[in-house]
């Protein structure tokens, strides 16, 4: 162990750096067609042969039993409100002036489910359970990412 | 498993919210002198072989391992670091053991989190970038909705989430070196500020610097060098999917299985009654709740009851984080799971100080890997 320690806390020296980070990230062949579905006004899931399940968001294999999913199925875009929460902070621990109100939702018959904003709702009146239903941009605004979701919003009556 | 490997040392530097005047090599150096000291080891003569635990993100440093074997005592050795937490370390360390493959291992983990200036973008960096990222969400708001779903759940309440800070941080008061003991009272958790709901500022266990070096040995190197060794009686971890979609929000199904993989080979059958006493993951408020009953170590919807009655208190029937878990001593991000299996280790030492646990025979330490994943790790330990 070291006999003479710092005494000052003006002695502590450090230095600063940084560097800049770009990735790419390919989204794949479950990926295009989620995407490409998206651009459609569509939700699409990964329907496993050999267990019968359906994944959301899809993936080329079945994270149960570990076959290829091999079928994609249109899931109505309705779906349940698993569990929410209002966001006070941005990425950098600082205070949103406006907090965001994000939900998990999930949709019948399918594991997993859809992690966005929710819009068209008063915090306070967010329920555990409550019925939404996705709400597309405009075609002209889609570009093939999660964000073609403008937000979910309660189900209105139809 | 029946006395087949030990914990024969321990050292640690730290735990404080800053610590300006050490470089993370020179924590590493202070717990490792210490741990060979408490060993009575030489690592350059007696260690056969070293693992640590670093994630590349958290040091600010590419290939990281390739920092650690100098100030270990380890240059020219067997080294290798893994990523998680640091019980994933420790069962990797212990399994070269169990091998026959090496006598003495160290593990080390550490934290200089005070180093990291950008935190919540590393962490949400970690989040799915296709799926997730896009959000732009600051990776607290995963926690508020897990919080949401497991407290609508169990039944569980904000209120019991909160006794559980004012336990954890009073606990810490008993602690010379936790960085974040103090007395408050249930208003000041729940008056805290909003993070994103449940969730507040005082749910979240601030973080602290620091280091923890263990040496592990075979039955009969423990033998040798300990009149106290610490069996490592059941060892368990556990990776749920990456998929915040795919994941069950409500229970902590990685804790489940881990345990359960541990309890088995420690022949634990009942935990509540074999287990004398817990240091678990709190890395928030909630998460101490829902890890006991993950862990078997109450019923569902149970915890919160428990921590009203004060079972979980050091008197209780069941002490859970009396050390200050990571609320009191801080969150140590991949040294968090050796700072609880260190409290362990002291208690069933006998060298806890002003904490020390009476007629402790059988401990448990589970470690969470932290936002936003879903894998932990657990260890059972007796004297
Ligand atoms: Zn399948």
């Amino acid at each position: 162990m070291p006999l003479d320690k710092l005494s000052h806390p003006q002695q502590a020296r450090a230095w600063f750096d940084n560097i800049p980070i770009q990735n790419q990230y390919t989204v794949g062949i479950a990926g295009e067609v989620f995407f490409r579905g998206l651009m459609d006004g569509k939700l699409l899931a990964a329907h496993c042969q050999e267990c019968g399940r359906t994944f959301l968001p899809p993936t080329l294999y079945c994270g149960n039993c570990f076959s290829t999913s091999g079928e994609w199925r249109e899931i109505v875009p309705h779906g349940v409100i698993d569990t929410f929460t209002v966001v006070h902070l941005d990425l950098e621990d600082n205070r949103l002036e406006q907090p965001e109100l994000i939900a998990l939702v999930r949709f019948e018959g399918c594991e997993g489910g859809l992690i966005h904003r929710l819009g068209e709702i008063d915090a306070a009146q967010v329920e555990v359970g409550m019925p939404v239903e996705v709400v597309f941009r405009p075609p002209q605004e889609r570009e093939g990412s999660i964000l073609d979701i403008a937000h979910v919003r309660p189900l209105t009556k139809s | 498993m029946q006395k087949q490997m030990a914990i024969v040392g321990v050292g640690y530097s730290g735990f404080s919210s800053i610590s300006p005047g050490l470089s993370y090599k020179e924590l590493m150096y202070e717990a490792a002198v210490r741990a060979y000291q408490d060993a009575g080891i030489d690592p350059r003569q007696d260690a056969d072989g070293f693992v640590t635990v670093a994630e590349d993100f958290h040091e600010g440093t590419s290939i990281f391992d390739e920092y650690v074997p100098d100030q270990l005592g380890a240059v020219m050795r067997p080294v290798h670091t893994v990523t998680g937490d640091g019980i994933h370390g420790l069962i990797a360390g212990a399994l070269k053991i169990l091998s026959g493959a090496m006598n003495i291992v160290v593990v080390e983990g550490h934290s200089k989190a005070s180093n990291i200036l950008t935190l919540s973008q590393v962490t949400a960096y970690a989040l799915d970038p296709i799926y997730n990222r896009p959000l732009g969400l600051n990776p607290y708001s995963i926690a508020g909705l897990e919080m949401q779903r497991f407290l609508h759940q169990t039944k569980n309440t904000v209120e019991q989430c909160a006794r559980v800070v004012v336990k954890n941080r009073r606990n810490a008061l008993n602690h010379p070196s936790a960085g974040h003991g103090s007395d408050i009272s249930l208003e000041d958790v729940l008056a805290s500020e909003r993070v994103a709901s449940p969730l507040r500022k005082l749910d979240i266990a601030p973080h602290s610097d620091g280091c923890v070096v263990f040496v592990l040995a075979s039955a009969d190197a423990a033998r040798d060098l300990t009149p106290q060794p610490i069996w490592i009686r059941g060892m368990g971890w556990s990776n749920g999917s990456y998929s915040l979609e795919q994941r069950n929000w409500a229970h902590a199904d990685y804790a489940r299985q881990a345990a359960q993989m541990a309890y088995h080979q420690a022949g634990v059958e009942k935990p509540h009654d074999e287990i004398d006493f817990a240091e678990i993951d709190d890395t928030f408020s909630y998460k101490e709740l829902q890890h006991m009953e993950a862990l078997e170590l109450c019923g569902e919807g149970e915890a919160g009851r428990m921590i009203d009655e004060g079972a979980t208190q050091p008197g209780g029937s069941l002490p859970i984080n009396v050390s200050g878990g990571s609320l009191g001593v801080g969150n140590l991000l991949e040294a968090s799971g050796l700072q609880r299996v260190l409290e362990v280790v002291l208690q069933l030492r006998g060298q806890a100080s002003a904490r020390q646990l009476k007629n402790v025979e059988t401990g448990l330490a589970f470690a969470w890997r932290g936002l936003p994943t879903a894998s932990g790790a657990a260890l059972v330990l007796s004297r």
